[in-house]
């Protein structure tokens, strides 16, 4: 007895899966076509070297998306965590080794508490974490005066370094995306994660221990927030009053786009993660070399949202696959 | 026979309020299955959740294999041996089959991360064994109902459990499904397992058990030798001696009925229901009789046009005549009470009032034009709440502090304002006190004599015959008997039951 996986099906599985890869393809290859300086080497580490930032920050996010619920909070906990860090370094003179862990540490203590709320406490994650998205964007900027603080000197080359053509940071990415994989597919929590996806309820009775995997999922969204800040804070060379702001939205958007259902229960890092947020860092670094206008970015954003939801309930409406063959 | 490998000797368990269980005594043998009968409240459920270590009994003991076994917990009765296969599954629908076998214990390999090959092959001899040829990486939303109770089924049997207990499986399988089940659980029986089959259907246990034992009441009324049941045994058991006499409720006399105002000839829907023709008319009351998992909500669901059908034909009467109409049209003709009042009928947060108009907002807009005419609103609210006699202070009153029975009357209200010349009732006084049971009862049957078509639903034989002029008894998705108001209790239990379809060798 075979099983119903032959290589056309596999195939249209696929595309059903990932079909706007092919309209992503299409995106890349028209901005290639049409502008000469956006398919070179330069460009694609560079692209990719902004896109870093954002695909670590959002790592944890996706998770807790997977488990069907939200975190709007990353950006202001990003922030929070980071003007901490620097203030460490520039004004008390606190040595990297240690305000580096520091800051990861307040971002997962920051997802600790939106944990705590909304799995113990029942609250509603989005009302939970938009509270906190104003709370540590308040706290921050009180610490800060309302001040940019630069980073010093060597974290900033730090940010910018390369091996050869390549950032550094770029791997480094890499290698955290690639273990938030393994943790997704590979561990056991990642499979509960899934199984809170689909159904709280079922998962507590198939034996999965729904509220410690529902905290752990706000811890990790704190800690990425905290790490994918770094990062940022690294390239640019200071933290901004604006750090993070919208960045929950953009987030949700890679989320989206990549084909994580909100609904919970569906998706992973590789690929679906991972091409969303390639997506959004092509479309907007394409319109740059076309020399659109910057306003014309959130319009298209949104488009591609509207697009990328659309093709999500289709999927979700379209018929079961029967895999029995006699 | 040997020594019974699970022994339970009078188990009494109290709720507050009610003797669920009483002094039960039971045996079940290896290598046997036994069936477990009786109606709905009889005890079933709280007995297994007894084995299950739901629930604590207050007093008697548990021996399983001649030792005295203390049950604390759900952990407590697996690590016993026992396993439970629920009619509700309990299974992750985007995630695969072996993800689903495995999800509270991976295989994990040396660094600790999962063995997917690993779990994958186990999972595929689990399947193998039952002789099941499903991919381990198919996801179970994309499997049938029977598909998805053999990945239950096979999720039970990872521990090794040596006492696994059905409850009511076949329920939403087909008949093939069904068969290749019971195949599954001939081979457990032949591998030394006890195995304990709740169920509804007379017909099963005749195909399936050994021995079946009858509860009424929290009590075991009998237990009988496969070979030495009939159906007429079986309920009798299930009745008990004291209510053997028909019995003839508030309704009274036949009421003569009027002119047709529903007609549905052959409807049908693939799975679920077959062939159904039936007629209501003006000034009569219909119970539709089955049991649970009979297809009794599912039918009035779609006759009401809540759900598709695959074919068939339901007709109303307009201006005296039979009309034919599109089944989706059925919505604005007929009424439908669900049988979860608090999740698909009332708005529990608003007013009695905006209740109670919510069905017939574009009937109550004044003239000028997109307003609804609060007063109107008011007025009409008001004279159904006197109507039904429901008890509140204020029509603004929000519903959610209603008694159960006075919701149910809201919902009643809503349906007499629109005033649908079919009205469909699926267990109208479910959880509610016998007072408010019967005030609705009677409600019914008044509604009814001031010339309303009614279907009504319910589990409660008791209420359905004290409403009913006469009868439609279905059983797994066919009308199977229609009967007069005469007929007596044993005979729409054993219509229910199957007795009709003489499936009894």
């Amino acid at each position: 007895m075979k099983h119903a996986e032959s290589p056309a099906a596999k195939a249209a599985a696929f595309l059903r899966e990932y079909g706007f890869i092919a309209i992503l393809l299409a995106v890349i290859v028209g901005f290639s076509v049409s502008t000469n300086s956006f398919m070179s080497m330069a460009n694609i580490t560079g692209l990719l070297h902004s896109s870093v930032p954002l695909a670590i920050w959002a790592a944890g996010l996706a998770l807790v998306v997977m488990t069907g619920s939200l975190d709007i909070s990353i950006g202001s906990v990003a922030f929070f965590a980071n003007a901490v860090g620097v203030i460490l370094m520039v004004r008390q003179g606190v040595s990297p080794a240690i305000a580096v862990p520091a800051t990861i540490a307040i971002g997962a203590l920051c997802g600790l508490i939106n944990g705590i709320v909304t799995v113990y406490l029942k609250v509603n994650p989005l009302i939970t974490t938009m509270g906190a998205m104003f709370i540590y964007r308040g706290l921050a900027l009180q610490l800060t005066g309302s001040r940019v603080i630069s980073v010093p000197q060597g974290l900033r080359a730090f940010g910018n370094f390369r091996l050869g053509p390549v950032y550094t940071d770029i791997l480094i990415g890499l290698a955290f995306l690639v273990v938030m994989h393994v943790v997704h597919k590979k561990t056991p929590f990642g499979r509960h994660v899934m199984a809170l996806g689909n159904n709280k309820e079922t998962a507590d009775r198939v034996g999965v221990r729904v509220k410690a995997v529902g905290l752990s999922c706000f811890v990790l969204s704190g800690l990425c927030a905290g790490i994918g800040g770094l990062f940022s804070v690294f390239q640019i060379g200071a933290v901004t009053l604006q750090m993070g702001t919208g960045l929950e939205f953009t987030a949700i958007a890679a989320i989206v786009i990549g084909g994580i259902s909100l609904m919970g229960g569906e998706g992973s890092i590789f690929p679906n993660y991972v091409l969303g947020i390639l997506t959004l860092g092509i479309i907007e670094n394409g319109l740059n070399h076309l020399g659109a206008s910057p306003y014309v970015y959130p319009f298209v954003r949104g488009g591609i949202i509207l697009v990328a939801m659309y093709a999500d309930s289709l999927k979700r409406n379209g018929k079961p696959r029967v895999l029995l063959t006699e | 026979m040997t020594a019974p490998y699970l022994k339970l000797t009078e188990i009494s368990k109290s709720f507050p309020g009610v003797k669920a269980l009483n002094a039960i005594s039971l045996e079940a043998y290896s290598g046997e299955v036994l069936g477990l009968i009786g109606a709905n409240g009889a005890g079933k459920s709280t007995l297994m959740n007894v084995l299950g270590g739901v629930v604590r009994m207050d007093s008697g003991s548990i021996e399983i294999g001649g030792k005295v076994v203390d049950i604390r917990d759900p952990l407590d009765a697996s690590a016993r041996g026992i396993a439970f296969v629920h009619q509700e599954m309990a299974l992750l629908p985007t995630m695969t089959i072996a993800e689903n076998m495995y999800i509270a214990s991976f295989p994990l390999n040396k660094v600790r991360l999962i063995d997917s090959g690993k779990a994958v092959q186990n999972c595929k001899e689990a399947l193998d064994s039952l002789g099941f040829s499903l991919s381990p990486k198919a996801k179970i939303k994309e499997l049938g109902a029977g598909d998805r109770q053999m990945v239950e089924v096979a999720r039970a049997l990872l521990g090794d459990p040596r006492i696994l207990i059905f409850d009511e499986p076949t329920s939403s399988l087909s008949e093939k499904e069904k068969n290749r089940l019971f195949e599954v659980i001939r081979k457990l029986k032949a591998e030394g397992k006890t195995v304990i089959y709740i169920t509804h259907f007379l017909d099963e246990v005749f195909t399936l058990c050994d021995r079946a034992a009858v509860l009424r009441n929290g009590e075991v009324a009998g237990t009988l030798r496969v070979e030495d049941m009939t159906y007429e045994a079986v309920v009798k058991l299930m009745l008990g001696k004291s209510e053997l006499t028909p019995e003839r409720g508030a309704s009274g006399a036949r009421r003569s009925a009027g002119a047709a105002v529903l007609k549905v000839s052959g409807l049908c829907r693939t799975g679920v229901f077959k062939d159904v023709s039936f007629e209501l008319r003006s000034g009569e009351v219909v119970g539709l009789w089955g049991l649970l998992g009979s297809g009794r909500t599912e039918l009035v669901r779609s006759v009401a046009g809540l759900d598709p059908v695959d074919g068939g034909e339901i007709a109303v009467n307009s201006g005296g005549a039979l009309k034919r109409i599109r089944p989706r049209e059925a919505r604005s003709w007929i009424g439908l009470v669900t049988e979860n009042r608090r999740e698909d009928g009332l708005l529990l947060a608003s007013s009695v009032r905006a209740n109670i108009s919510l069905a017939s907002l574009p009937d109550l807009l004044s003239k000028l034009w997109p307003f609804i005419d609060e007063k109107r609103e008011k007025t009409d609210a008001a004279a159904l709440v006197k109507r039904l006699d429901i008890k509140i202070s204020d029509m603004e009153q929000s519903v959610g502090t209603l008694s159960g029975g006075n919701q149910q009357k809201v919902i009643l209200s809503r349906w007499l304002r629109k005033n649908p010349p079919v009205l469909i009732l699926d267990e109208p006084t479910r959880g509610l006190d016998v007072g408010a049971k019967g005030e609705i009862q009677e409600m019914i049957v008044k509604l009814a004599r001031d010339g309303a078509a009614i279907m009504v639903i319910s589990s409660e034989i008791e209420e359905i015959m004290s409403v009913s002029d006469r009868y439609l008894v279905i059983d797994r998705g066919r009308i199977v008997a229609e009967l007069d108001s005469d007929a007596s209790k044993e005979r729409l239990l054993a219509a229910a039951l199957g007795a009709g379809q003489g499936a009894k060798p």
